[in-house]
């Protein structure tokens, strides 16, 4: 048998063998580097579950982060958890159930806070997952990320709607496919702006030619600047607070008041902490695509925000803030 | 309330969760989309489903079907998949069911006690069957598929929505025997060479492409080298390798330039020089290999010397083995058995160094010689959340399906707009369409040549998907398959169609095709026409289903008035196949594995629904890799 070289450019059997349909997509060199990555899964909700099944399988390795205790409702989500796991730390209880689907993949699992995390913790990471954080958290983790070059994913399902928003750094770039034979183009860079200032855009300049901003963008936002002003995320009973929080937002934002109508806010509030499993299914699907372009530098990276309705099955990449013209 | 449900009940509601939880599904395939598909229901609250498949837990699923493990290999893939799921919601009952959808026993009364079926499949064929299926029981039915990072879902159901095969699906690819004996240009041509070497060697000879009848008018000299069996010692091993070496590098390419088969051709065959053969093939080293002893080997291209030194290995791997030995003359090319393989990509890199042809490693030899298409977690992770929230459009019965479901395609480039995931409308029937429309289909061939059993296995099951034909001419009955078949009538079968009872079957005949199994009943209407072997391989071209590599190329004469509507998306296919090299490399069975995705993506608007639905056909394959994930039609 081949054995393994870590310092070979070449895989042993084990892994060629194991990833084999997989690097028939994105080659060798590119499994190389995922099989070197590790990835911080940082809330481990049904969204964070979904996408570190997909990237624990691909060969990269995970730390999974959460300090909250399971619920009966994670389960529904969490496909990680089971009943006797409800009460205990959501982190730990799932690091053994990851380690399960690939041994060549290795995960482990945090316990701490995200505010009892030094600064220095995340930088041993190539890439974070970042679910059901704060904003004010978003915000300094990704200062971090930007000056220690780790990839940024924020990512929020709530019920029918995902939300992901990347920050790849101000260096990045990546190739095209051209397609069959022909490789791949030189480096196209693109540079992300930072979470601070993609919120900061203003709704009204969001707008393109196809339509004003999108409300899944929106109804997101809503709910993250809710939870900056009460601490905590909105739930059914909070429809009132949360249309004044939308007004002042609309009105800030330089849209008509009515762009979102309370029975819109109103299911946004009892839905804000639901997530269900299809839509974690597809947004956890696409995070995981998204990193593994990142890690391979292949294919265009969504630039900067990710939005899925799933009501619609519409999954739509923007920018904010737009482009200068 | 404290329970596993509270945040559907807040999601969906009361009433969408009591439906979602009394449905009964039926899930057929347990493979890369099933896996998902089978967690995503059960967390989603739908407490009873069966799941079908025949399949068996290989280690190269691994990397992508979660619900199994190093130790479930050689497990079957619907049981432990049922077992796995369980634990995700143990409130749920999964029936799991091992076995071929296409069984008797999957059948009509089988699929009339589900309220709705989604398919996990990763060949044609089995998605034709559960159509025809779904549409004479008029069950809904999710379809999928994925290939690498494309991928796609979409509704059916009967009177409403475009059925399965409303759009006609590329045929499987085949190359004309001159092309693989004689002028081969691809690396496709000579690793099918290579397969069929083996079979000459190794299989049953006789149904080799390169076999010659030792008693036919010029045999040539190679049948009588390369039928000989060895004894067991090496040196008559090596002897026996560097005849069959010489025989084939050597003299036959000489023979074959001797006899003008190349002229005008822009550069000539060389031949190997032979006393190099005989003198590497005295260098073999058996197993494991000299080149298998090294990490990253199987991405090495052997030049002439490691080719022809692993082709006498391999021939000393199986002749000096008793236990190998003995399968001479049964054995099956199988792309997991590294011995065939290396032999395969040795024979192929040999081939391609006498026609000038680029040589392969093994990794990517075994790809081709596989058809094996990528398949990766996250895009069958995406395709069967989407299939889910179909169901649940379905479920709610707010809307007749055709306006509450979705087409939806999954890009690897956004669209214009920045989709990356791109919903459309669903499309009416077809009213052309054989299956749910005018029952009706047109095929040209050579009534003079083809027999009947030909046409009953190439043209009805193959390319027709009729599963158990009784075919009748005017009144009388002329073959019948399934329970209490008359057996008389195989008799029929080695008749040349115009030779059948009742007048012949002759230009313009029509044939009554029915399929109790399926619930089928079609007309077939037979016109008389020769082809050019070059031109179509198969010897006959179905309604408008042109074989995709000469549908560009339109033949003299169109077949018929149908032929010209049905032509177009046909040529379409042809240039996105050209476009899209997943799609093309899907839609030939053993074509280049999918290296990427869609390259246009990023430049175009969003696909018209014509247009990408030609893309997905074109993905589309009829006999994939053995395991999965061909698009529009899937992720085993
Ligand atoms: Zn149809």
């Amino acid at each position: 048998m081949a054995a393994a070289d870590p310092s070979s450019d070449a895989l042993n059997d084990q892994e060629s063998e194991l990833y084999d349909r997989q690097i028939r997509l994105w080659g060798v060199q590119a499994q190389k580097r995922m099989s070197s990555s590790k990835v911080l899964y940082a809330g481990f909700t049904g969204v964070c579950a979904e996408a570190a099944k997909n990237l624990v399988l691909a060969g990269i390795h995970a730390t999974i982060q959460d300090h909250r205790a399971a619920t009966y409702a994670d389960l529904g989500t969490n496909f990680f958890l089971t009943a006797e796991d409800v009460g205990k730390n959501r982190a730990a209880s799932c690091q053994a159930r990851l380690q399960q689907l690939n041994n060549l993949a290795k995960v482990d699992a945090e316990e701490r806070s995200l505010e009892e995390l030094e600064d220095a913790y995340f930088k041993q990471f190539t890439c974070i997952c970042l679910s059901g954080a704060p904003l004010h958290q978003q915000k300094r983790i990704d200062g971090i990320c930007r000056s220690a070059g780790v990839f940024l994913y924020v990512v929020e399902s709530f019920g029918f709607y995902g939300y992901l928003m990347l920050d790849l750094g101000q260096g990045f770039s990546y190739r095209k496919e051209l397609g069959e034979n022909k490789g791949l183009s030189d480096p196209i860079p693109v540079a992300f702006p930072s979470i601070e200032e993609a919120v900061g855009a203003p709704w009204s300049t969001l707008k393109n030619r196809w339509g004003p901003v999108s409300k899944v963008y929106a109804l997101a936002q809503l709910m993250l600047e809710f939870e900056e002003k009460h601490g905590r995320r909105p739930g059914a009973s909070d429809g009132d607070t949360m249309t004044s929080v939308a007004q002042q937002c609309l009105k800030r934002n330089g849209l008509p008041t009515d762009f979102i109508a309370s029975d819109e806010t109103a299911v946004l509030c009892a839905q804000a902490q639901v997530e269900i499993n299809p839509v974690c299914a597809v947004l956890g699907g696409i995070l995981g695509q998204e990193v593994i372009k990142a890690l391979s530098q292949k294919g265009t990276p969504a630039h900067n925000v990710f939005l899925f309705d799933g009501t619609t099955s519409e999954g739509k990449v923007m920018l904010t803030p737009p482009a200068a013209k | 309330m404290a329970d596993r449900y509270a945040h559907l009940r807040a999601s969906l509601g009361d009433e969408l969760l009591a439906k979602v939880q009394a449905a009964k599904l039926l899930v057929v395939g347990a493979g890369g989309i099933g896996c998902e598909l089978l967690k995503n229901l059960v967390l989603t609250g739908f407490l009873n489903i069966h799941v079908v498949d025949l399949d068996i837990i290989d280690v190269s699923n691994l990397n992508r079907q979660f619900l199994f493990r190093q130790e479930h290999v050689g497990m079957s893939k619907s049981q432990v998949a049922a077992a796995a799921v369980k634990v995700f919601n143990p409130d749920a009952t999964i029936v799991a069911h091992h076995g071929n959808v296409k069984s008797p026993e999957f059948g009509l009364n089988f699929v009339a006690q589900f309220d709705l079926v989604l398919n996990a499949l990763d060949n044609v064929d089995a998605r034709r069957h559960v159509n025809r299926l779904c549409l004479a029981k008029d069950k809904p039915l999710i379809e999928s598929g994925t290939t690498g990072y494309l991928g796609q879902v979409t509704v059916i159901r009967k009177g409403e929505t475009e059925c399965y095969e409303c759009q006609p699906k590329p045929t499987q690819k085949s190359y004309p025997i001159c092309t693989i004996r004689s002028t081969p240009d691809k690396p496709v041509h000579c690793v099918v060479w290579a397969k069929e070497l083996f079979r000459l060697l190794f299989g049953r000879a006789e149904d080799s492409m390169l076999y010659e009848d030792p008693a036919g008018d010029e045999p040539s000299a190679y049948m009588a080298t390369v039928t000989a069996r060895p004894e067991a010692s090496a040196d008559a091993i090596t002897a026996y390798a560097a005849a069959v070496l010489v025989a084939q590098f050597e003299t036959e390419v000489a023979k074959r330039i001797g006899m003008d088969v190349y002229k005008g051709a822009k550069r000539l065959p060389e031949a190997v020089a032979g006393g190099a053969l005989r003198a590497l093939a005295a260098e073999y080293a058996q197993a494991p290999s000299r080149v298998a002893r090294k990490a990253g080997w199987d991405r090495d291209v052997w030049g002439v010397e490691e080719s022809a030194r692993e082709f006498s290995a391999c021939l000393h791997d199986v002749y000096s083995s008793a236990a190998l030995r003995e399968h001479v003359g049964s054995m099956e090319f199988d792309k997991d058995d590294k011995i065939a393989m290396r032999f395969v990509t040795a024979a192929c890199n040999l081939r391609s160094v006498v026609f000038h042809i680029p040589l392969q490693s093994y990794h990517d030899a075994k790809g081709i010689a596989g058809n094996i298409i990528a398949a990766i977690a996250t895009t069958n992770a995406i395709i069967a959340g989407l299939q889910v929230l179909e169901a649940l459009k379905i479920m709610r019965a707010a809307k007749p399906i055709r306006e509450a479901c979705n087409y939806v395609w999954c890009l690897r480039e956004g669209t214009r707009k920045g989709l990356l995931l791109q919903p459309t409308a669903l499309e009416p029937p077809s009213k052309g369409c054989f299956v749910c429309g005018t029952r009706t289909v047109d095929v040209h061939l050579d009534t003079a040549a083809l027999t009947f059993g030909e046409f009953v296995s190439r043209v009805l099951k193959s390319r027709l998907g009729v599963n158990e034909p009784s075919v009748s001419v005017g009144s009388s009955l002329i073959y019948e398959e399934g329970e209490d078949a008359a057996q008389g009538l195989r008799a029929n079968l080695p008749k040349r169609l115009r030779d059948l009872p009742g007048g012949g079957v002759t230009d313009g005949t029509s044939l009554s095709v029915e399929d109790f199994s399926q619930d089928l009943d079609v007309t077939v209407c037979v016109y008389h026409r020769v082809f050019d072997e070059e031109e179509v391989p198969d010897g006959f071209v179905v309604g408008g289903q042109m074989p995709v590599a000469s549908a560009a190329k339109p033949s003299a004469e169109p077949p018929s008035a149908e032929t010209g509507t049905n032509g177009a998306p046909a040529a379409a296919a042809a240039a996105a196949a050209a476009a899209v090299p997943a799609a093309a490399a899907a839609a030939a069975p053993t074509a280049q594995p999918a290296k990427r995705g869609r390259e246009d993506g990023g430049s175009e608007e969003p696909p018209s629904k014509r247009a990408a639905a030609t893309v997905a056909t074109a993905v589309d394959t009829t006999g994939g890799d053995d395991d999965d994930d061909v698009i529009c039609v899937g992720d085993d």
